[in-house]
């Protein structure tokens, strides 16, 4: 009997040293960036015409789409040192996500890792082509590893450029552009969308916003560059870092900000503490009228030594100004966005869908004419609640 | 507390919980978003009725029978061989239910976790750890339910409160829109996803206080569908309904959403897998254990550890038979029916009608 399970222990200890999913945590790269542009072969849309869905030796060397993959370079990294000196690249031309993905691990030393990549850059070429978008968000959606809470941000220029610009202040460009989104709770000009999001907006109609960012080459600087509209799955059009405040403020998803004004040639700092919107839909004779309805709650920040804020009617005036002036700033992007572009970015639809299920049963066939005509009236109302610690 | 009713209330509504909650939680929430959208809560509401009414039946075809064993009862009433047919039929729906559950799940694993790791082994590495607690008889079951309710659900639920930050429960409007017709057809789906009740027939004569006997199932079936509703409600709300029916596995990729601002641990969603395989464990050894228990009575084996070890290789082969993920899926629900229909019908009806015209002949009640 002892001999028996001694028999057992030792055949346990030969069969059960192997693991087929072991990670080997020196042989991961763990992908921080992926960069997706355009390749050389985007345009020769021939190519692909005359294939048959059954034709043998499919694996062609079309090179649609160039794809970067950035990870930390951690060879430098030591108990005394620990910092991320730069990062590395595998770039590979392919004509697709996957093709990208095999090219990558076939040149490079280590497996690829995307459970933690933190940003997904695409080039604003690349987001004029929707077949290939549709190619990219369908890969990102149906792989199970793919880190679905990485931010998407849209690059004016080759990627390329941003992997290699110099940055001031952090060393990787990941680190960088997520601090940015993440601090993005102070600073408005910034619209963080990530994976999952993005997934959702574009699964829904194809239409989406991410923020861009470019590369002002004049004064050697990266910055962000506001919104950009994506529609039917291709980029149209781009709001700027001004308009990005107003249009948070419009989707209700603000959460602080600030705003100025002038009043006898003093600027007047107001801080956004909360911010409450509410939509109202009505329709008449089949045209639609969109009512949105901001609460705006904050703090005087700035004004000037000489004047005091601390009368009841002083402070009312100064918030009836911002009330006139964050109205008509709202209400002429609010038109500009649903003029220019016909993108309902405000969650209008939502509105409809959700509380006025019998409109958006008469809407619904050409959704995006009932947005174009429809009337958007933007109303907000801003309450100073605080002024600081002076008089 | 005798030796024969041994089972306490706790123990009998955690074995029906565990063993109804499995893997169909991943993607109950796309099946049923896909026929009625946001209204999967009044379809949820509704199943539970269903199944609570059947369970009502079953209680008291039981009860008709002197809660006697449901092999006891068959083989008495109809005789050792058809008897064994019967039981037979009986335990065959749950059987494939849980070998195809098993694949279900292995899937999931092998998409999130262990990717390399050949299909055979997992499975027959899980059939391994089921035939062992099934070994221990139904009251190492019972106590092993009891331990991971709690590993379970905790966790679940802390989960969900960390999407919080990420959810629109408006999402789940328009409510009632849906033409009555995808309404009924949703229906059984929502139904079979209770599938696991069946549990009942064998730990019921086992009840201490077999009075509160549907108090219990009562509160478990309550239980199970507030999960439900739960878990469909905060996919909905976090990943919107058009998504939530695209996904596969809509559940899982609630979690992969999950952004815990500060921590310093990236991706939960593998701890949360690791645990969640309990989740389908519970489900598999307590399916085992019922086809196992009716099996040793229906041929005469006398030994649940004998029938255990009979029916592993069927698991196994059953596991293994779907091509692909959505054959998978189709025979799932080819199988589910059946269930319903012998176990949660059929049977209890004659019992009831045959326990009430033979009462005479019966021990009464013992409890």
């Amino acid at each position: 009997m002892k001999k028996a399970m001694a028999l057992v222990l030792v055949f346990m200890c030969i069969f059960l040293t192997g693991c087929w999913d072991k990670v080997e945590i020196d042989r991961n790269a763990f992908v921080s960036v992926i960069g997706v542009d355009v390749g050389k072969d985007i345009r020769n849309k021939k190519a692909l015409e005359d294939v048959k869905p059954g034709e043998p030796f499919g694996e062609r060397d079309l090179k649609r789409l160039n794809v970067t993959f950035a990870f930390p370079d951690i060879s430098k990294y030591t108990s005394q040192n620990p910092e991320i000196s730069s990062d590395k690249f595998v770039k590979t031309p392919a004509y697709s996500m996957e093709d990208a993905l095999s090219n990558a691990v076939s040149k490079s030393s280590r497996t690829l890792n995307l459970g933690h990549s933190e940003l997904l850059l695409l080039s604003d070429e690349l987001l004029q082509y929707p077949e290939q978008i549709k190619e990219i968000a369908d890969f990102l959606s149906r792989s199970p590893l793919v880190n679905r809470t990485m931010y998407v941000v849209m690059t004016e220029g080759n990627v390329e450029e941003f992997f290699n610009f110099n940055i001031e202040m952090e060393k990787t460009l990941g680190t960088y552009l997520t601090g940015l989104m993440e601090s993005s709770k102070r600073n408005a000009s910034i619209l963080p969308v990530n994976l999952n999001e993005f997934l959702i907006l574009l699964g829904d109609n194809g239409n989406a916003i991410i923020p861009a960012i470019k590369i002002d080459k004049d004064k050697n600087e990266m910055l962000i560059d506001g919104i950009a509209i994506i529609k039917g799955y291709k980029h149209v059009g781009i709001l700027s870092p001004q308009d990005t405040t107003v249009v948070e403020m419009l989707r209700g998803k603000l959460i602080s900000g600030k705003k100025v004004i002038y009043k006898d040639k003093v600027p007047i700092d107001f801080e956004i503490d909360n911010l409450e919107r509410k939509i109202k839909v009505t329709e008449d004779n089949g045209k639609l009228l969109f009512k949105i309805n901001i609460d705006i709650e904050g703090r005087i920040k700035e004004y000037k030594v000489d004047r005091e804020l601390f009368y009841d009617d002083t402070i009312e005036e100064i918030e009836k100004y911002f009330s006139n002036s964050l109205s008509e700033e709202g209400q002429k992007i609010a038109r500009r966005v649903q003029r220019e572009y016909g993108v309902d970015i405000f969650g209008f639809r939502e509105q409809i869908t959700k509380f006025m299920p019998s409109t958006w049963e008469k809407v619904k066939g050409d959704w995006e004419k009932a947005f174009k005509d429809a009337e958007i009236d933007v109303n907000v109302d801003v309450k100073a609640r605080r002024i600081g610690t002076r008089k | 507390m005798d030796k024969d009713n041994y089972i306490t209330s706790y123990g009998f509504i955690a074995t029906i919980i565990v063993t109804v909650v499995g893997i169909g939680i991943f993607s109950y929430p796309r099946e049923l978003a896909a026929m009625v959208e946001g209204d999967v809560w009044l379809e949820t509401i509704i199943a539970a009725f269903i199944n609570l009414i059947l369970l009502k039946l079953v209680v008291a075809a039981i009860r008709a029978n002197g809660f006697r064993t449901i092999t006891d009862i068959i083989k008495t009433k109809f005789g050792s061989i058809i008897g064994a047919v019967i039981l037979i039929i009986m335990f065959l729906p749950t059987f494939f239910a849980v070998s195809l559950g098993m694949r279900a799940f292995i899937e999931v694993v092998k998409m999130y976790l262990l990717s390399k790791t050949p299909t055979e082994f997992l499975i027959a590495i899980t059939i391994i750890a089921g035939v062992y607690i099934v070994r221990g008889d139904v009251k190492t079951n019972i106590k092993f339910n009891e331990i991971t309710l709690w590993i379970m659900f905790v966790p679940a639920f802390i989960v969900v409160l960390f999407t919080l930050n990420h959810t629109d429960y408006t999402n789940i409007l328009p409510a009632f829109r849906q033409n009555v017709r995808s309404y009924l057809y949703a229906l059984p789906t929502a139904a079979f996803a209770f599938t696991g009740v069946e549990i009942v027939y064998i730990v019921l004569p086992k009840l201490s206080n077999k009075k509160d006997a549907f108090k219990g199932i009562r509160y478990s079936i309550i239980f199970i569908a507030i999960f439900y509703i739960i878990i469909s409600i905060t996919s909905i709300a976090v990943l919107t309904t058009s998504e939530t029916k695209k996904l596969l596995w809509p559940a899982i990729d609630l979690i992969r959403s999950i952004e815990i601002p500060g921590a310093f641990v990236e991706r939960w969603d593998g701890v949360v897998m690791c645990l969640w395989v309990i989740f389908f464990f519970t489900t598999f050894s307590n399916g085992f254990t019922y086809s196992a228990y009716i099996l040793s009575d229906a041929l005469p084996l006398r030994d649940i550890r004998f029938s255990a070890l009979i029916l592993a290789p069927f698991i196994y082969l059953v596991a293994m038979y779907p091509n692909n993920i959505t054959e998978l899926y189709s025979v799932i629900h080819l199988i589910a029916p059946f269930n319903y229909v012998i176990n949660l019908l059929i049977i209890p009806l004659f019992l009831l009608m045959l326990g009430k015209s033979k009462n005479n002949n019966t021990r009464g009640e013992e409890a």
